[in-house]
């Protein structure tokens, strides 16, 4: 499709227009953290350099879902189920967010058993994507498989050419999305297509400084997992959610009841496999009893069963695992596992 | 460090002011300040139905998150009611409860909780009009302050 | 001036020949000039990549879990209270740690040193200590910084910046600061009105992921089951995004503390959305000291703080 333009002074027109037929979810920062969350009638999203300091999965894959309500009545007990999905835009994700989209469709949909929570709000949502203009520290996307001007999954892609966005739309309902406000856009012309090119080979050369190696991912697993520098890793791993929750394709998630004699709601919410008692059993026995064992679950599931199962790697080179207390950095191990 | 109020005791309990009532999550030693209830009960003594008592066998026994919890539950306020010192039917218990809620003071003082939605009193098996007078008086101030929400 | 990573080597070294400890744990470069990371040591080539420099943030008495076999811990103050706290309390016989004190005047809050660069992280070269500041080496050259604007906030509090209790000193004794009993870090929550304060912790609680970073990076919290991973019963709800369940989590946990906090802001530093969790530590550690006199971990004699609440003790807080 032929690439279109939008200046930015009709980004709010845009935005007013989609968000009169969708729930729109753009990066905000609150108290001093930046997150995706709707954006209220008006409200600006927050569009400059850097990515959210939570993944984006949360508009799809909240950190708490209630799936089912139940009430004690005087003629029997009443059960709801929870539907809050709706037609949502995701604006402004950045490519390493998109592209963890695929990972989590494929392992919610893996072996054709859905996760309806899941593909609810999956299927009635349109990914607006923006690219970067300067890698974020940490930043690895293309070691990760990520591409970085037009990212997979993504309905529409934005790139940032001075006072506008060079837009090109990727799917059915990416021109959906243009045509809420299609008198806001106009044709890119020469000068705006180079422009958008030469943001993108920018952006490409300055991620190459921060480039690392996760060739052959399942190879470099083994061996990572059978090096010096593993025994250190593991030994001073916590245990804490930060790597999973941050993570744009970590997926796990824990089903609990939270009720009382009158009522109820079964919730899920996130978990994490570095937790201690992930594996915890009825009876005490813990299949995976030290951060050895649940680090090597990590390791192997993002970079070896994950490929073979899902035929990605589950990392998307955002870099936001380096936020681990105890700098553990698990795709520099990887890469470095060879020298 | 006495955790005895004074207290003013208003004869009868005070009629609602509005629809609305307070809940008082009232923590009762079984052996002195339950007890004390039951006598005030038993006495017809009326006192604030904004009260619910849950009987501990000592308030020794209250962990602080049974506090918290209460208020995360929707409680409006909560009462801790312990044998005088000296006199608790396991010793020390109260000695314990005394320190423990110092504690819990603080962390509502932190919290930005009124210090008059949760009180430590002592009150015996022989209590019973102090009972009343502290439950009364601390649904006027619960009335007063407005309900509690944790959202 | 606490660059020690040559005594420190210099120590385990000798501790691990001679077989007084079978496992030293001290800190190693991490992946930046700026950051350090846990490092365990057991053989000589193991204990070349320890170092202590303002970098060694984390508390290491976070992995002292019922040791069988003699360690020793390069310990600053705060990981020496901790270790004094969790040994009182029966996580480690004393005969099994040894603690290897180490002098300390704040190590580096990651966040409040790159945000005084004005180029990338990644253009760090080195980072050290010199006097009372700390010099970033960049792509132009040293860049100098008071120590106080890029060290964590509670090392600007701290009262054991020389080890209350350890079995050997490395590095000159520093005098506590000032700040540890005067408390302005608390100046902020003092000032603001209840209402204000409730408004302030719902809008930090609400932030909360559960990821529990801050109860895993503490000392304190060893409980093999934590509170809030109970279901009957449930204290805090569980999941992140749920305001009341993040309330009685924090809450819970501060309350938890109360009277074992060493105050070394592992908790803080690990929180991935910034609450500011030692404001909550501190205003329990001024109550705790106000009315029972009492501060964790800064004497091996000392009792634990449920202790003091017995009638025999009642007279110190009556």
């Amino acid at each position: 499709m032929d690439r279109l333009k939008i200046p930015k002074s009709r980004l709010a027109e845009w935005l007013g227009r989609l968000q009169a037929q969708a729930a729109v979810y753009a990066p905000v920062e609150q108290v001093g953290v930046r997150s995706f969350r709707r954006l209220a009638s008006g409200e600006a999203p927050g569009l400059e350099c850097g990515n959210t300091d939570t993944p984006m999965k949360e508009v799809l894959f909240p950190p708490t879902e209630r799936l089912v309500t139940w009430q004690r009545t005087p003629d029997g007990l009443q059960v709801t189920e929870v539907d809050t999905a709706e037609p949502t835009v995701i604006f402004g994700a950045r490519p390493c967010d998109v592209t963890g989209l695929t990972f989590l469709d494929r392992a919610f949909r893996l072996g054709g058993i859905e996760d309806p929570y899941w593909v609810r709000r999956r299927d009635q949502t349109t990914v607006v994507s923006l690219c970067c203009p300067h890698p974020v520290p940490g930043c690895f996307g293309p070691s990760a498989g990520v591409n970085e001007t037009s990212p997979e999954g993504a309905d529409v892609v934005l790139t940032e050419i001075d006072e506008a966005y060079v837009v090109e739309v990727k799917s059915e309902r990416g021109q959906a999305a243009i045509d809420a406000a299609r008198e806001a856009f106009t044709p890119a012309t020469e000068e705006d297509l180079a422009a958008a090119q030469q943001a993108g080979e920018t952006l490409v050369a300055e991620l190459a400084e921060q480039a690392i190696n996760l060739d052959e991912p399942e190879a470099r697993a083994q061996e990572f997992l059978q090096s010096a520098a593993w025994e250190q890793v593991w030994n001073r791993c916590l245990s804490c959610g930060i790597c999973a929750f941050l993570c744009p394709t970590c997926h796990c998630f824990d089903i609990c009841d939270q009720s009382c004699r009158g009522g109820g709601e079964r919730i899920r919410c996130y978990d994490t496999c570095s937790s201690k008692i992930y594996t915890k059993q009825a009876g005490g026995h813990n299949a995976r009893p030290t951060a050895r064992e649940r680090l090597t679950q990590r390791v192997m599931h993002k970079f070896s069963y994950g490929p073979q199962r899902l035929g990605v790697i589950g990392c998307v080179g955002c870099g936001r695992c380096r936020r681990c207390p105890v700098d553990i950095d698990l795709q520099m191990e990887l890469s470095e596992v060879r020298g | 460090m006495a955790e005895q109020q004074s207290v003013e005791a208003p004869a009868e309990a005070p009629a609602p002011a509005s629809e609305w009532r307070p809940t008082l999550l009232a923590y009762l030693c079984n052996w002195c300040s339950y007890a004390g209830a039951n006598l005030a009960g038993a006495s017809r003594m009326p006192y604030d139905a904004s009260i619910r008592v849950i009987r501990v066998p000592c308030s020794g026994r209250v962990d602080p998150l049974m506090i918290y919890k209460a208020f995360e539950r929707g409680a409006d306020g909560v009462l801790v009611g312990g044998c005088h010192l000296g006199d608790c039917h396991y010793a020390e218990g109260n000695y314990a409860c005394q320190g423990r809620m110092a504690l819990v003071k603080a962390m509502l003082a932190a919290a930005g909780i009124d210090e008059k939605r949760f009180r430590l009193e002592w009150i015996s098996a022989s209590e019973g009009s102090i009972f009343q007078a502290v439950v009364n008086e601390m649904s006027e101030q619960l009335r007063e302050l407005g309900p509690f929400g944790l959202e | 001036m606490s660059d020690h990573t040559e005594a420190v080597r210099a120590r385990a070294k000798q501790l691990l020949e001679s077989g007084e400890v079978k496992r030293v744990i001290g800190h190693a470069r991490g992946t930046t000039p700026y950051r350090s990371a846990p490092h365990f040591a057991t053989t000589a080539e193991q204990v070349d990549d320890l170092i202590h420099d303002v970098t060694c943030a984390s508390n290491l008495a976070v992995y002292v879990a019922k040791p069988t076999e003699p360690v020793a811990v390069i310990a600053k103050g705060c990981d020496a209270r901790s270790l004094v706290t969790i040994i009182n309390e029966g996580q480690a016989v004393r005969g099994t740690v040894r603690i290897i004190g180490v002098s300390c005047e704040g190590k580096l809050d990651e966040g409040r040193l790159l945000r005084q660069l004005d180029f990338a992280p990644r253009q760090v070269k080195s980072v050290r200590e010199e006097g009372d500041e700390v010099v970033v080496e960049g792509p132009a050259g040293d860049v100098r910084l008071p120590r106080d604007s890029v060290v964590m906030v509670n090392c600007t509090y701290c009262r054991a910046r020389t080890p209350a209790v350890a079995d050997e000193q490395l590095g000159e004794p520093v005098p506590p600061r000032d700040e540890a009993d005067t408390y302005p870090d608390l100046g902020g929550l003092d000032a603001m009105t209840e209402a204000g304060r409730a408004e302030f912790w719902h809008a930090q609680f609400e932030k909360c992921i559960r990821c529990y970073a801050c109860r895993n990076a503490c000392p304190s919290c060893f409980c093999p089951e934590c509170f809030v991973d109970e279901y009957h019963p449930q204290w805090a709800l569980h999941g992140g995004g749920q305001f009341r369940g993040n309330w009685m989590w924090n809450v819970g946990r501060a309350q938890h503390l109360a009277g074992r906090c060493s105050a070394c802001g592992s908790c803080q530093r690990g929180c991935p959305v910034d609450i500011p969790l030692m404001l909550l530590n501190r205003w329990m550690e001024r109550a705790t000291h106000e009315a029972f006199d009492h501060l964790a971990g800064m004497s091996e004699q000392q009792k634990q703080l449920a202790a003091l609440f017995r009638k025999s003790e009642a007279k110190s807080h009556e």
